[in-house]
């Protein structure tokens, strides 16, 4: 049996070998930040910056995958007096609201900056948001209850477009019509159909509070039981990883790219669907890009801006960070002990020994 | 030439003060990747009650496994010291812990690693005790000033840095690494760190007194003393009463701001970082200018009373005012810091209360009482705030959905009780 050379050394060689595991440790993992990071580094030193937008999400579960690659949204928001909003979205875009009035007669269109305050509110956050967003909207409309135009119904339908059943992650999606595509596969889509009502009392208590009365969930137009009722991106289990698809523009072509970038349990707060994005591309080849997240100016709640800036960071670069941190505190500490074994500084014994 | 750092020396260099507190802010960081147990427990687990359970373990241990640990690391010498083969095994045991975690595919494994970890948690608690035999007393007071900042740079690197990173995925050029990973990884990386420092640069040199005497009778011997003693039950109760007054969420309060609030993880480090932020310029300094100026007994009651009242005043906010029942990152921060602060008026004058019912010759036996009654209080404070969730949940929700908010109600439950038993004590002593 070996035994390793520190501990067979004669006593100062030993000490010589034992003050050197500390900076090669630090070298070491200097080494290893740098080479577990080379891509990302290199293109962020080197590459060109260029403005990119998350047009996709990637779904990979155990051993399949699935292509988010558009989405159009229809929203039904009836108010307690009977008005009703209709909202069509495509792609994180709202494309149109119309609204139409109590006896039903009337109907406007109209542009979002029409609408009321709070009922803007309740369109911004139920046009892309989870079934739990959806309730929080719901309920803090119930509690103006003197209000006729308070909502207390909202029907959602989601139409995802995008490609089920693949077998891994497609890396580089192809682009179609401006959405990224799967080049080979068939085309498919789910339809997510939800409604949530306070309107009636007695159905609410029935149902312990809960404000979802009805809940569809079909690919292709078969009926699947989610893991959670809930819309597309919030209705996988947690070990679903969620991946971005960014697309950017070189001279004029458009590249669609699968981020590094990935996370459990829903997509990062930092690289959210059909939000703009910041791009690094290798100037000499313009396909080799790096996603960095963009959290924009500073606006709304500071500490959420704060949350998503962090996430946006240090989801990209943590590891890379612990690694220099642990790297730096070994050759501070290497170098401590160095120090101590030049000038080994005062010690006192105790004075009966 | 000799960078061995030694116990037993009445002065050491300030080098060495430095380099044990790196050791130990490295060993703090490994706890404070530990707190990610709850969301590596949710993965498996959706039962606050069992949450809760598993993790007040970590009491059960306390007495079952560091009591004895330490009691023994003062009896014992080996060649390698008496605290280090403590300290050794626990770290390498922790650390291969810590590398597995994340790797285990199933609840069985996964809590089987989680008891492990608590137990051999436990098994270092004699890090502490050597630590203080390498600084010698006259030079704690700085050493303390030095740990105590770096606690608070590293407090921020794990809110900012790690907790948020749990749920990430990176996909590199060479491997892909999981947040999760990456966050044991480092907490065994930074005790493999703490191992290679303690066996090539720390040297236990043996005391020159007697160990002291064993105390016999054994576990039975010494729990029936510690109850004898009729003069110390007032205090048991005092201790008792304020236990039951400090109830809080324990395991499933990040699922109250992840889960229930649709905040993220990293939402959960900013609401650490800025608390902590306040806490250290604003709060800390503040109490510390109010504390010398009030009376202790004052103190304490503004405490009592004024967590009750924050409590109340934050579910009321919540519950009743929130129209949407979800309070922002601002609010978490401004309710939990006004109530940190009430908090530690209670906290400031507890232990010097505590300590002027107790007799000068029973301290000893008293500590002991004290440090059990304590155990047993969380034990069951902690294991029933997880049940209260469980069945309330159970009674006003749909089948699946948690209202973890719902524990404040068992928590401004158990203030109340303690005020009563507070007020029972008061009579008692007058």
């Amino acid at each position: 049996m070996r035994v390793p050379v520190l501990f067979c050394a004669s006593g100062e060689v030993r000490k010589v070998l034992a003050l050197t595991v500390f900076p090669l440790i630090g070298i070491a993992l200097l080494a290893a930040a740098g080479i577990w990071s080379s891509r990302e580094i290199r293109l962020r030193m080197t590459g060109v910056p260029v403005a990119g937008q998350i047009s996709g999400m990637v779904l990979e579960r155990g051993n399949s995958a699935e292509l988010l690659a558009g989405m159009d949204t229809t929203l039904i928001l009836r108010a307690a007096d009977g008005a009703t909003t209709e909202v069509k979205a495509k792609d994180g875009g709202i494309t149109g609201i119309r609204s139409t009035q109590a006896n039903g007669n009337e109907s406007t269109t109209l542009a979002i900056e029409d609408l009321s305050p709070d009922l803007q509110r309740v369109v911004e956050d139920t046009v892309g948001g989870s079934g739990e967003i959806v309730r929080w909207a719901l309920l803090r409309e119930s509690r103006r209850p003197d209000a006729a135009d308070r909502i207390v119904r909202i029907e959602r339908t989601d139409t995802v477009h995008g490609f089920f059943g693949l077998e891994s992650a497609p890396e580089i999606p192809a682009l179609r019509d401006g959405r990224p595509h799967v080049e080979g596969a068939t085309p498919g889509t789910v339809t997510i159909r939800a409604v949530f009502d306070r309107s009636d009392a007695e159905a609410l208590a029935a149902r312990k509070g809960d404000a979802l009365a009805e809940y569809g969930y079909l690919r292709n137009g078969e009926p699947v039981t989610p893991e959670r009722r809930d819309f597309y991106l919030a209705a996988e289990p947690y070990e679903t990883q969620f991946r971005p698809v960014f697309v950017y523009e070189v001279k004029g072509t458009r590249y669609s790219r699968l981020s590094h970038i990935g996370r459990h349990g829903g997509p990062t707060l930092a690289l959210r669907l059909y939000n703009p994005c910041r791009v690094y591309y290798d100037p000499a080849r313009p396909s080799d890009a790096l996603l960095m997240p963009e959290p924009g100016a500073l606006s709304g709640d500071p500490l959420a801006w704060f949350s998503r800036y962090c996430e946006g960071l240090f989801g990209q670069w943590g590891g890379t960070a612990l690694m220099v941190l642990a790297a730096v505190t070994c050759l501070v500490v290497g170098l401590l002990f160095l120090s101590l074994a030049v000038r080994p500084g005062i010690v006192i014994k105790p004075t009966n020994e | 030439m000799d960078p061995v750092i030694e116990s037993q020396h009445q002065r050491i260099p300030w080098r060495w003060v430095l380099l044990l507190n790196i050791l130990g802010q490295a060993r703090l960081l490994v706890l404070f990747a530990s707190g990610s147990l709850t969301f590596t427990m949710r993965k498996f687990i959706d039962s606050p009650m069992i949450i809760n359970s598993v993790s007040s373990l970590d009491i059960v241990f306390n007495l079952l496994v560091a009591a004895p640990c330490l009691y023994y690391s003062d009896r014992i010498w080996t060649r390698h010291g008496r605290r280090m083969p403590f300290v050794v095994v626990s770290f390498v045991v922790l650390a291969v812990v810590l590398i597995l975690l994340p790797l285990a595919g199933g609840a069985v494994p996964m809590i089987v690693l989680i008891v492990l970890w608590l137990i051999f948690w436990d098994v270092g608690s004699t890090f502490d005790t050597l630590m203080m035999e390498i600084i010698p007393p006259g030079q704690r007071g700085r050493s303390a000033a030095i740990g105590a900042w770096m606690l608070n740079a590293i407090i921020m690197i794990s809110a900012v840095v790690i907790s948020g990173r749990f749920d990430d995925v990176v996909h590199g050029s060479l491997a892909t690494l999981r947040g999760e990973e990456l966050i044991y990884w480092w907490g065994a990386a930074c005790l493999i760190f703490c191992v290679i420092f303690l066996v090539l640069f720390v040297r236990e040199r043996k005391p020159l007194g007697h160990p002291p005497p064993s105390a016999g009778n054994g576990w039975k011997g010494a729990f029936e003393s510690i109850f004898a003693e009729k003069s110390l039950w007032p205090v048991y109760l005092l201790v008792f009463s304020t236990i039951l007054m400090q109830t809080g969420l324990g395991a499933i309060d990040p699922l109250l701001m992840t889960e229930q609030w649709g905040y993220s993880k990293q939402d959960m480090g900013t609401n650490v970082f800025v608390g902590g932020m306040i806490n250290m310029f604003i709060v800390i300094p503040l109490i510390g200018l109010i504390a010398d100026r009030m009376d202790r007994l004052k103190m304490f009651s503004i405490g009592v009373i004024g967590v009750l009242v924050g409590q109340v005043a934050y579910y009321v906010f919540v519950q009743f005012i929130l129209p949407d029942r979800r309070p922002s990152i601002t609010h978490m921060i401004i309710f939990g810091q006004l109530m940190s602060m009430i908090g530690q008026f209670s906290g400031i004058a507890m232990q010097p209360l505590i300590f002027d019912y107790i007799p000068r010759d029973k301290m000893g036996t008293a500590q002991a009482g004290l440090n059990f009654v304590r155990s047993v209080t969380r034990l069951v404070t902690l294991n029933g705030i997880g049940l209260w969730v469980t069945f309330y949940s159970k009674m006003f929700l749909p089948v699946g959905k948690y209202d973890y908010f719902s524990g404040y109600l068992f928590m401004i439950g158990m203030n109340l009780l303690g005020c009563g038993f507070l007020f029972y004590f008061a009579r008692q002593v007058r």
